[in-house]
């Protein structure tokens, strides 16, 4: 019977105490970004060949590694990207070759930042991807976050090689 | 069975001449039935993450209750459907005690707090009688470069109810 009262009280209080709702549709969009940099507060590298101290040694270059790439990837479910490397103005000395070789993250990154491989890599005129399977990342901001650089130049043929300068351009491009 | 409908004709009738208050259903409506949202950058976008905190505040975002009356108690509940990402937390926010006859009131904390939205319902304000153009803020959170680009959606249901 009790039972039954109650059932009875909770019917009289909906005929009583109606409801009422309205509904917002809420939506938040979160576009793809992809975004580059080479953190440092001056961007040009020099390399400058060093004499040896032996007649009959070998010219030297100094190896450089104050740059580092920035980036902030966020990508559709599924999707990933590479970061490559192509060189877009001037030539390298006849004779030379340009490495790189990318130290894994540092700092203040968080995500899925990629891989790189230990091995220099040589940069040239044509696209080289120096990261791939780049996910959802941050680097972190500015040197000491993100990926180091390190440059060198190596003489590959003594007999090409000149004196002189020669100025060339590098773009890191984030696809 | 007749003891049932006498039981309810009494609850009815003493409703009606003790309290002087006939039987009511308030209605709610929304000033905006859509909200968006594009969350930015905190300062330098370049490998640094997106502000997780965003704040949705328009004079559009109303909340009125009518067909209400001075003996009229009610109370509005929110809940949002289980679609939105985890990560994500919706919170609303009364920011004005509204519009309303000098009899009216409203009353809960949310003036000072947000009320979080989750997926069963949430008491978000009381109050009597009818009151209009009630101004609510939203608040997203746990917004990430983590979170897979996309468009994340979820319906808000506020709901009144009449209280004894």
């Amino acid at each position: 019977m009790k039972f039954i009262k109650a059932i009875v009280f909770i019917l009289i209080q909906t005929a009583c105490f109606g409801q009422s709702k309205a509904t917002v549709s809420f939506s938040l969009y979160l576009a793809d970004i992809a975004t580059i940099a080479v953190a440092k507060s001056n961007t040009s590298t020099n390399f400058v060949g060093t004499a040896p101290t032996l007649a009959g040694g070998s010219l030297t270059f100094s190896s450089n590694n104050n740059l580092w790439i920035n980036f902030t990837s966020q990508v559709p479910s599924g999707i990933t990207r590479n970061i490559t490397a192509q060189i877009t103005s001037g030539s390298l000395p006849i004779g030379t070759t340009l490495k790189l070789t990318l130290i894994s993250l540092h700092g203040t990154g968080s995500g899925t930042p990629g891989t790189t491989t230990a091995v220099p890599i040589t940069i040239s005129s044509s696209p080289t991807i120096i990261i791939r399977d780049i996910g959802n990342a941050i680097t972190g901001t500015g040197v000491g976050n993100g990926y180091n650089l390190t440059f060198e130049l190596a003489i590959t043929d003594y007999s090409q090689l000149r004196s002189g300068n020669t100025s060339i351009s590098i773009i890191f491009t984030i696809t | 069975m007749k003891r049932l409908l006498s039981i309810f004709f009494f609850c009815s009738v003493a409703i009606d001449t003790f309290s002087q208050c006939t039987m009511f259903t308030p209605s709610i409506s929304l000033g905006s039935n859509s909200i968006s949202a594009s969350p930015t950058f905190q300062g330098n976008r370049i490998g640094s993450d997106r502000t997780p905190e965003l704040t949705i505040s328009s004079g559009t975002l109303t909340i009125s209750i009518a067909n209400s009356n001075t003996c009229s108690n009610w109370e509005v509940s929110v809940v949002r459907d289980n679609t939105i990402n985890t990560d994500l937390r919706l919170y609303v926010i009364r920011t004005s005690e509204g519009i309303g006859a000098p009899e009216s009131s409203i009353e809960q904390a949310s003036l000072a707090n947000y009320v979080e939205i989750t997926a069963l319902p949430q008491t978000f304000m009381r109050g009597v009688n009818n009151r209009s153009s009630i101004q609510i803020s939203y608040k997203i959170t746990g917004i990430s470069v983590n979170m897979d680009a996309s468009r994340y959606l979820s319906n808000i249901t506020f709901s009144v109810i009449g209280t004894p």
